[in-house]
């Protein structure tokens, strides 16, 4: 397995643990310490008043909580690929294992349908504008600078 | 017991903030690179053009934001900042159907700025709100949550060195993983109200067997970069 190899799996294995939903973990995370603080704030009373005894919760239980609250609306809304785009990433990856095409070849296809797809979409209106500045930018000729020798 | 922890804790804090601003402060990369530019022709404009194009990601990420907070998110995700850089690069020299794919690979790069930027403002809360509850209400959350968020801010730095890493070989996107991931955002971004056809929607993606033929055409020979 080469070095280029090990850095994509490693970055599929963080993002999928980790940072895929950045934002939602991490407010479930402070959700968790919150609750943790307003349990050890009124401990002393619930021991007081007899009540449940809450000290069997332990911090990461509500940690836990909180992720998976924070996480599951973005699971459940997360939008569909197509099932074309799908076929295709299938259909490149049994290619490569089959050894029909090459490591460079594959990458050649992948980065053709990233093209084939934006190709096909239409972006929302505020990307579009981003990327029509940055490609205006972009396409802005350089020679004419007076200031350069 | 949980005193020593916190404090083992803090440490770990100040530790992690010292060596992001060692890291920032000894950026060699982008002193050599702007002194070997410096000799290059054309390069006033060249520079203005970066700076530009960052601000526009900057603006796309942050369009709420005062100057502090994306001084702040260079701060935090110096390594996505630095991936921008070869994204930038290609969109002045490559043909216009590279620029396209480039300048949208490095607006995802903005979102993802802004996502870990806010993940890392909320776990650094984080800690430091289960340090002052653990020295005030005598509470436990002091060990669990600096293991648990500090291991997230481990894990997406290390997920933008990886990125860094993979952009600068040029190897970015060349996985299904990555793949999906482009493919996730360019859908997330695209106009949901130019879907005309059956149940509301159009299709935006072609049909499996145009995708084929296409992927096909490329493995015969059909050089992208």
């Amino acid at each position: 397995m080469t070095q280029d190899q090990i850095s994509g799996m490693f970055r599929k294995a963080i993002n999928v643990l980790f940072v895929s939903n950045p934002r939602g973990t991490s407010i479930g995370i402070l959700i968790g310490v919150l609750l943790d603080g307003l349990l050890g704030f009124i401990s002393p009373m619930t021991k007081l008043w007899g009540w449940a005894n809450i000290s069997a919760i332990k911090t990461w239980h509500l940690m836990a909580g909180g992720v998976l609250i924070m996480n599951l609306p973005t699971y459940l809304t997360r939008t569909k690929v197509d099932p074309s785009i799908l076929n295709a990433i299938d259909y490149i990856e049994e290619q490569k294992k089959n050894g029909t095409i090459t490591g460079w070849q594959a990458s050649q296809m992948y980065r053709n349908l990233h093209q084939k797809v934006l190709e096909s979409v239409t972006l929302d209106d505020r990307t579009q504008a981003t990327a029509n500045s940055l490609q205006a930018v972009s396409t802005e000729p350089i020679d004419s600078e007076k200031h350069d020798k | 017991m949980t005193n020593i922890f916190t404090w083992i804790g803090l440490g770990l804090l100040i530790t992690f903030a010292f060596w992001k601003f060692l890291q920032a402060m000894r950026n060699r990369e982008i002193l050599d690179a702007l002194l070997n530019s410096l000799k290059e022709k054309g390069i006033r404009k060249k520079a203005i053009k970066y700076m530009e194009a960052i601000d526009m990601v900057m603006d796309f990420s942050f369009p709420e934001a005062n100057k502090a907070y994306k001084k702040y998110s260079i701060f935090l995700s110096l390594s996505l900042y630095r991936s921008l850089i070869p994204f930038l690069a290609e969109m002045l020299h490559s043909d216009p159907g590279n620029r396209r794919a480039s300048t949208i690979v490095g607006i995802m790069i903005g979102e993802k700025i802004r996502q870990a930027f806010v993940a890392q403002i909320w776990l650094t809360i984080s800690i430091a709100i289960s340090l002052v509850s653990d020295f005030f209400l005598e509470t436990r959350s002091g060990v669990w949550t600096i293991a648990i968020s500090g291991l997230s801010l481990l894990a997406i730095q290390i997920d933008h060195k990886l990125l860094e890493y993979r952009i600068r070989r040029g190897i970015y996107g060349s996985n299904a993983f990555e793949t999906l991931e482009i493919v996730n955002f360019i859908i997330k971004h695209s106009n949901k109200d130019d879907f005309n056809d059956e149940g509301g929607l159009k299709r935006v993606i072609p049909s499996p067997e145009t995708i084929k033929e296409e992927v096909e055409h490329s493995a015969r020979g059909g050089a992208y970069v």
